[in-house]
């Protein structure tokens, strides 16, 4: 879908959302709403009720749809992690609508369009580095990357009696693409499906169960217009591995298949009040890597195993309101390398090799407290957070291993307070700042001097220190009849000590009716 | 305390349960390992005193090296095998420096649980081998059937995966006739060789590449010999020629204008110099030091030679002769017919035996279209064939009728 299409698609939400609207909210109220979602607390409620469709109904106490442009740039002296660039501009419309159809049944949608580019990606010819390391193509040379996504989503929920039913599905489409040699050209397709049901635990509650699937998709073509360009394209397998046998004018040329399932448990109320809320989920995720050039090769395949769980109690104590959440992830991914015979013999398979492992885990607890002064019609939220964390990535063959443990603090003071003639302002200041307890690195058969090697040995630094952030925000508002009108600015700036610097400026502005 | 107790009892089953999920991942699972067979094929009469061979996987690049085939495991995979070893004979394992050096080479060797042997061709490989004479012919049966036409060739073969450059290479005859004894001889062929021709290939340095697994073709008379005389060679495609520009009596020499010459050095011979009829010379490939000239190794390099002659039992001394010291020579072959063999001209060093064109040759027909051919001895690990180069000439070399390819004995 080209430019001109999201931008209509996106006009048709605004104005069928505004069409299907009986009664005009006054914009006083989309004001405390917005005020209320953004707050620290809020946006810890609404991470339970919109973890899944079932409980969609909850997330809000009113509809409200948004229209909003924003800007994004980022920019970092050197790459944090090289694959992933050293910062991006991008710029973004999007358009949100949630919907409360009667007092059973809402339905949500979304639509957005983001075109940018990311800046000196190298070491890496795929875009969601990430999802889908570390088979992807790679090359020494690297460049910015132009990035345009399409995202659509939706759904809808219903309560029947004391159960409740829902479905959404996502739908994310990205073309990236690299204007010098090697010119890099993906094209993503990412589509999210979800089911839930659930039901209500005696008047308060209401225990939800999600199912879901995802079924992504990347095409990789990479293209030389120099004849005798000397930049060679090869397939990364971790710490600085390449595949030995593919590499060059056939390993120009792979795909992505992701396949995965995730399953989550929530434990939400339904009803105000001091509540307990809980969550665990699971996801299972699979992706193949595809070598087209070598007549269409598996070469190999992750698997990612995620656990996150989370719980929450909410306690209000007059005008003071405490989140304390306590939320713990795990997250395993193996990458299994396929061993192939002669290619005389078609590269058939003659056996597998699990070489590649990278796992994380942490604990965080965070403790909002926020309190409305007498008289002030002002919010002020004190957001402390603390966690503990451990990455680790290794080799099997040769035997290299990464390993870091973490302690991360953060502390944010988020003040909303409304003005006269229906402004409202926000203000953010915080810092986050993440210290390395201790830290480890093997590299055995490295050579720390080659590209690979110094690759490796930068994200490796980048990791192992220690790390603080400065931001800083200002939202304002103003309610015109029955629209809110927001200009919010926030800057953000990183300190890799002594490595790097790096800045982060977000601006945007929205129309929320 | 309904619902409290339900977050309870949730929360207790959610912390059993995490912990076995994680568990149930799996741990390093590493790739089995198989016994290998390894079907060693070493020629017949040769022991492997110590050997190395390494094994590259090609999917990962991983390399096993062992010195032993005894309990050999291996994970599946497509390997490249490159392998040497040190044997001797079987009946003689006295000193190391009988042993003599073998590789093999295999490549796409798979190995899976249901394919685990592996066989390796072993074949001589000489360490310092770079340049190797691999042909040389003496000649066709001339019209008149009692002689040797011109159209010989010495052909010099890059048995390396380097290129190498034939700039300055000198081809050299020895002076000494093999199918004669010279007792007492001074200097011995382990001091010098004495030559009694040089011709040496022109260029800057890097004018004439020969690439690896490549040869280069150098002959007398580059014209086509095929044309007058039945069965004789075509040598048009020669890459050099040796030219003697003769001013005296009726004998001349042919230049190919479009063939390069070899600059001549020195020869024996006033007139032209041709390859030894008799089949009893030796022959050398020298590679000239820089700064040597012509002029320079006419000067340093004469000498005189002395030997006992039987006939008049007395010493004879021969002067103004010409050597070349063993250090410059590359290879080299001792040529003689095995009923006339008396001496060989150079040292054991450089060709511990000679080649034999034929036992008892009476006549110019036993001796023509017969060439000396050095044998195949394998491949190396970039697909180049590999001349055996023992320093051993009559198991090095084969005699191969130059028309019909058939070994002849």
């Amino acid at each position: 879908m080209n430019n001109k299409g999201i931008t209509y698609l996106i006009a048709f939400i605004l104005l069928g959302t505004l069409a299907t609207r009986a009664s005009s909210q006054k914009g006083d109220s989309i004001l405390n709403l917005k005020i209320e979602r953004e707050s620290p607390i809020g946006k810890g409620l609404r991470q339970y009720y919109t973890a899944g469709p079932s409980t969609m109904h909850f997330a809000d106490k009113s509809s409200i749809s948004d229209a909003t442009v924003t800007a994004d740039i980022e920019k970092f002296d050197l790459p944090v992690v090289m694959q992933e660039g050293r910062g991006h501009n991008m710029y973004g419309l999007s358009a949100d609508s949630y919907y409360k159809l009667s007092t059973v049944s809402t339905v949500w949608g979304h639509a957005g369009y983001q075109n940018g580019k990311i800046r000196d990606v190298s070491f890496c010819d795929v875009i969601d580095y990430e999802t889908l390391a570390p088979f992807v193509l790679c090359d020494d040379t690297g460049g910015n990357l132009k990035l345009q996504r399409y995202d659509f989503g939706g759904g809808w929920t219903r309560t029947y009696g004391s159960w409740t039913i829902g479905a959404g599905a996502d739908y994310t489409a990205s073309i990236a693409h690299r204007a010098i040699d090697p010119r890099v050209r993906n094209i993503v397709s990412d589509l999210n499906i979800s089911i839930s049901g659930g039901r209500k635990i005696g008047s308060r509650y209401m225990i939800g169960l999600d199912c879901g699937v995802r079924i992504y998709h990347q095409n990789t073509d990479i293209d030389f217009y120099n004849p005798v360009s000397h930049a060679i394209t090869m397939v990364y397998t971790g710490l600085g591995s390449m595949a030995s046998r593919f590499k060059g004018a056939d390993a120009q040329s792979s795909s992505h298949r992701l396949t995965g399932f995730n399953a989550g448990l929530r434990f939400v109320p339904v009803a105000h009040g001091d509540c307990f809320f809980a969550s665990v989920s699971g996801r299972l995720a699979k992706a193949g890597m595809i070598l087209d050039g070598y007549n269409n090769l598996k070469f190999g395949a992750t698997s990612t195993l995620t656990l996150d769980g989370r719980i929450s109690r909410l306690v209000s104590m007059g005008r003071f309101s405490i989140f304390p959440t306590v939320s713990g992830y795990y997250i395993d991914r193996t990458a299994t390398e396929n061993l192939f015979g002669s290619s005389a013999e078609n590269y058939d398979k003659i056996g597998e090799r699990e070489n590649y492992h990278h796992t994380r885990y942490g604990a965080t607890l965070n403790i909002p407290v926020s309190w409305r002064p007498a008289g002030l019609g002002a919010l002020i939220t004190l957001d402390l957070r603390g966690g503990l964390l451990n990455d680790k990535k290794y080799l099997v063959e040769p035997a290299r291993s990464l390993e870091s443990d973490y302690f991360t603090g953060d502390v944010t003071l988020d003040a909303e307070k409304k003005l006269g003639g229906n402004w409202a302002l926000g203000l953010k200041l915080g810092y986050d700042g993440r210290f390395v307890s201790s830290t480890s690195a093997d590299w055995a058969g490295l050579d720390l001097t080659s590209p690979e090697g110094l690759m490796c040995l930068s994200n490796y630094n980048m990791s192992s220190c220690d790390m603080s952030s400065l931001h800083a925000g200002i939202t304002v508002s103003r309610s015109i009849k029955t629209m809110v009108v927001s200009l919010s600015a926030r800057y953000e700036r990183y300190d890799y000590r002594s490595l790097t610097d790096g800045d982060l400026f977000i601006t945007g502005l929205s129309l929320s009716f | 305390m309904k619902a409290n107790k339900f977050i309870v009892k949730a929360l207790i089953a959610c912390a059993l349960i995490a912990p076995v999920m994680v568990s149930c991942s799996d741990s390093d699972k590493a790739a089995p390992l198989y016994e290998i067979v390894v079907d060693p094929q070493l020629p017949s009469g040769y022991v492997i005193d110590s050997q190395k061979i390494e094994f590259t996987e090609i999917n990962t690049g991983n390399v096993t090296t062992v010195t032993s085939l005894n309990n050999l495991q291996l994970p599946a995979g497509i390997y490249n095998i490159e392998a040497t070893a040190l044997v001797s004979e079987t009946d003689n394992r006295a000193a190391a420096s009988d042993q003599k050096t073998m590789r093999a080479i295999a490549q796409n060797v798979v190995i899976t649980e249901t394919t685990r042997t592996i066989t390796l061709d072993w074949f001589f490989y000489n360490p310092d081998n770079s340049l190797v004479i691999s042909e040389i012919y003496l000649g066709s049966l001339n019209a008149t059937g009692k002689g040797l036409l011109y159209d010989s060739h010495i052909t010099i073969y890059n048995n390396t995966d380097e290129t190498i450059y034939a700039d300055g290479l000198a081809i050299c005859e020895g002076s000494l006739n093999n199918s004669t004894s010279y007792p007492d001889l001074t200097p011995t062929p382990e001091e010098r060789f004495l030559v009694g021709a040089v011709y040496v290939i022109p260029g800057n340095g890097t004018q004439y590449p020969i690439e690896p697994g490549k040869s280069i073709k150098i002959v007398d008379q580059a014209i086509e010999w095929s044309a007058d005389v039945a069965g004789a060679q075509d040598n048009r495609d020669a890459d050099f020629e040796w030219y003697d520009e003769v001013t005296i009596g009726t004998v001349r020499d042919t230049d190919n204008p479009d063939v390069p010459n070899l600059n001549k050095w020195y020869s024996y011979s006033a007139t032209i110099w041709i390859l030894s009829q008799q089949a009893n010379r030796s022959y050398a490939i020298a590679r000239i030091p820089e700064g040597v000239t012509a002029e320079s190794f006419l000067n340093d390099y004469k000498c005189s030679y002395t030997y006992y002659f039987t006939f008049s039992e007395k010493y004879l001394t021969r002067d103004n002769q010409y050597y070349i010291p063993l250090d410059w020579i590359i290879d080299g072959v001792n040529l003689c017919p095995a009923s006339t063999m008396e001496f060989l001209c150079l040292p054991p060093s450089i060709d511990i035996s000679y080649k034999s064109i034929n036992d008892d040759p009476q006549s110019a027909s036993d001796r023509a279209y017969r060439m000396f051919v050095r044998r195949e001895a394998g491949k190396s690990a970039a697909g180049n064939i590999i001349l055996q180069d023992t320093d051993d000439s009559a198991k090095d070399f084969k005699i191969v009728n130059i028309n019909t390819k058939e070994e002849l004995n």
